[in-house]
Order: C-alpha cells, then sequence, then structure tokens
C-alpha cells in the first residue's frame, strides 16, 4: 500500500471501512456467481471459455486492485510485477507455440 | 563484538527504505509472489498443454456446489484478512484478534472441505471384468484407496465385491448419490480396480497437483496466519507499527492464494 493509502486508511473511521469491504464482497460473491451461472448455461464451449475466464480475470483484478492495493502501489512494485507478467504470459504461450509449430509440420 | 551484535537491530522493518521507498518485507513479500506466479505460471501451462493436446478431456468431474462454497469461504477469508489489518490501523487490537481468528477458522473450513472431497474421490472407484466390462461407482462399506492387489493381499481375501454403480453424473463429487442395483462381482472376474485417484487419468493428475499445491499454501498460510493471532501477537505491546506491517505482508500472502484458487475453480471445476 502506498503512503497516501496509508495515511487514508489510518484515518478512515472503522465504519467506512468496513462498508467499503462490504462492497468488495458482494462484487466478488457476485462474480462468482456469474461465473458458475455462465457454466452451467448451454453455451458453446470456446464462448463459454471465454466468458468464464473474463470474470475470472475480473475477479482477479477486485482482488489484487483493491484489497492488494495495487492501484495505488509504488513504481517498483508495479514494475516488478509487469516483468513478472511479461515470463508469465510467454510461458502460458509455450503451447500455443508449440502447436502452432506441430500445424507448421503438419502442413509442410 | 557480541555486544554490539545484540544491540543491532534490523533497519527498514518500519521505516522506509530511501531507496525503494518501502520497508523491506513488503518489498520481499512482492518478489516472493512474483515467484510463486512462476511456479503456478508453470503448472497452468502444463494444464492447457495437456488439455489442448488430449483427445478428449473429462468435464465436470468435481462437485460445482463444493467448489462454489470454498470460493465463497476463501472470499471471506480476504476480506476479513484486511480487516484484521485495518483494526490494528485503528489501534483496535481486540477486533484485530476476531478479524484474523475468522481468518484462521474460514481458511480450516476451506481445508475440511477439500478433505472431504479428496475422500470422496479416493473412495469411488472404477472397476473392469474380464469380458470388457466397466463401472464406475462405490464399493460396499466405502473402503479408502482400494486396489486390486491389496484386495488379493489380505489374510482372508474375499471371493466376491459388492459394488453399487453410479446411476447419472458419475464421478461428481456430491453428485447424484444414488445407484444402480447392487452388483456382485467375483474378485477372480476384476481386472482392475482402481480409486479416482492422481493415477486415474492426466485430469486427476493435474487435479490433485494444483489442488494439493494450494492446499499446502493453505496450510502455511494458516501457521503464518494462526502464530499472529496466537503468541506472534505479543509484538503489538512491543511494536506495534512492525506487528502492523506483518500482518500487513501475512495478508498480501493470503490474498494472493485466493487469486490462485479464483483460477484453480473456474478451470477444474467448471469448465
Amino acid at each position: 500500500m502506498s503512503q497516501s493509502e496509508e495515511t487514508r486508511t489510518a484515518t478512515q473511521p472503522a465504519g467506512s471501512a468496513l462498508a467499503r469491504h462490504k462492497w468488495i464482497l458482494l462484487a466478488l460473491v457476485a462474480c462468482t456467481a456469474v461465473m458458475v451461472t455462465l457454466a452451467l448455461l448451454p453455451l458453446g464451449t470456446g464462448l463459454k471459455v471465454g466468458l468464464v475466464l473474463t470474470v475470472a480475470g475480473v475477479e482477479a483484478c477486485l482482488v489484487a486492485g483493491v484489497l492488494m492495493h495495487l492501484v495505488e502501489e509504488r513504481m517498483l512494485i508495479l514494475s516488478i510485477l509487469v516483468l513478472t507478467g511479461i515470463f508469465f504470459v510467454s510461458l502460458l504461450a509455450l503451447p500455443i507455440l508449440s502447436e502452432v509449430d506441430h500445424a507448421r509440420h503438419f502442413f509442410k | 563484538m557480541h555486544a554490539h551484535a545484540a544491540s543491532m537491530t534490523i533497519p527498514h522493518t518500519v521505516t522506509p527504505r530511501p531507496d525503494t521507498g518501502l520497508y523491506n518485507a513488503r518489498l520481499g513479500i512482492w518478489l516472493f509472489l512474483a515467484s510463486e506466479v512462476m511456479l503456478f505460471g508453470a503448472l497452468f501451462s502444463s494444464y492447457i498443454l495437456l488439455r489442448v493436446g488430449a483427445s478428449e478431456w473429462p468435464q465436470r468431474q468435481l462437485s460445482i456446489p463444493l467448489g462454489t462454497l470454498n470460493t465463497l469461504v476463501l472470499i471471506l477469508s480476504s476480506i476479513s484478512v484486511v480487516m484484521a489489518w485495518l483494526a490494528l490501523k485503528h489501534k483496535e487490537f481486540g477486533r484485530f484478534k476476531l478479524w484474523q481468528g475468522a481468518t484462521v477458522l474460514l481458511a480450516l473450513l476451506f481445508l475440511t472441505v477439500k478433505a472431504f472431497e479428496y475422500h470422496d474421490k479416493f473412495t469411488h472407484y472404477y472397476v473392469q471384468t474380464r469380458d470388457g466390462r466397466s463401472w464406475t461407482g462405490h464399493l460396499e462399506g466405502k473402503p479408502f484407496n482400494l486396489t486390486l492387489a491389496r484386495l488379493q493381499a489380505g489374510a482372508t481375501p474375499p471371493t466376491e465385491i459388492v459394488f453399487h454403480p453410479d446411476a447419472a453424473g458419475h464421478g461428481r463429487t456430491g453428485g447424484k448419490t444414488d445407484h444402480a442395483e447392487a452388483l456382485r462381482l467375483p474378485v477372480s472376474e476384476l481386472v482392475k480396480l482402481e480409486a479416482f485417484g492422481p493415477w486415474r487419468n492426466t485430469f486427476y493428475a493435474i487435479y490433485f497437483v494444483l489442488t494439493g499445491l494450494h492446499a499446502l499454501h493453505v496450510i502455511g498460510g494458516i501457521l503464518v496466519l494462526g502464530y499472529f493471532w496466537g503468541p506472534g501477537s505479543r509484538m503489538w505491546f512491543r511494536e506495534p507499527e512492525r506487528f502492523t506491517n506483518r500482518i500487513e505482508v501475512a495478508g498480501l500472502y493470503w490474498h494472493f492464494v485466493e487469486l490462485v484458487w479464483i483460477f484453480l475453480f473456474p478451470t477444474l471445476y467448471l469448465l
């Protein structure tokens, strides 16, 4: 949490912090409910995967951004996370690259 | 020299370092979490590779109600861990104890549900006979992780087993519990008898690895959060700011545990 956020939190009345977190709790529960509902709907596999993972992404952003205070975090931390993100995406892209490679050999 | 060492204190446990603008533990936890992202990232990458490469992938093998329950439990614990830290910020130690205790209890509830799910898988069986017929279901008495070799190795091995095949929605934890008519299968006719453990297929292998590793993180969280709730909380009376920072760092770790579950739940239970 940044210094400004810390100061804000320290001066915020306990009641208002509780109310704020109640809204976050509701948003997270709503995201979970939407994910489960989408998974149970008779949708195409590709569409279902896309929609469910998008909602999971929103839920993750809420946790990381608000509860972990990333939205107001220092640049140093954000830089570390961006670098991690680049490696993470590369890691996830490996299977796709492998599939592309298979396809290239198949059509050769 | 010893006297000097004894009087030394670790710098920047409360005040920010001039170069990073952060106290040490906060930078440390974010570096640790970055390495954790890569650990789980590698496993998620393996999952994608295995799933994309599989000709068919088992779906809906797990109980959605139980998975949803555990998601809600972790969401609640994520809120309570923030409330515990906020209580310390407002110098309310009593409220901190309450919220931190709630977090530990919720984490224990998560593990209890997970243990129930695991137990259900290890008492659910696949059976195949010599004539090629096969069923999934439960054995009479619900034995834990029985195999054909173990069944035959007993002092007085049974000559037959009583098997309750699944009706519909087989394989799901907490799914339909009604069974088709019980079968009496001679042990000599069996060629395969195995529980739904990690060896069952690729899905169960990746399911147990991912959720097992996540459960280990939950156990680690319980130990840390529990320590700060119990004996570790004495630090509050000596160094309140340092203790508050410790709770913040532990909270960041706990949020990460929830973040991982947010992706595990849809990929393993829903899709």
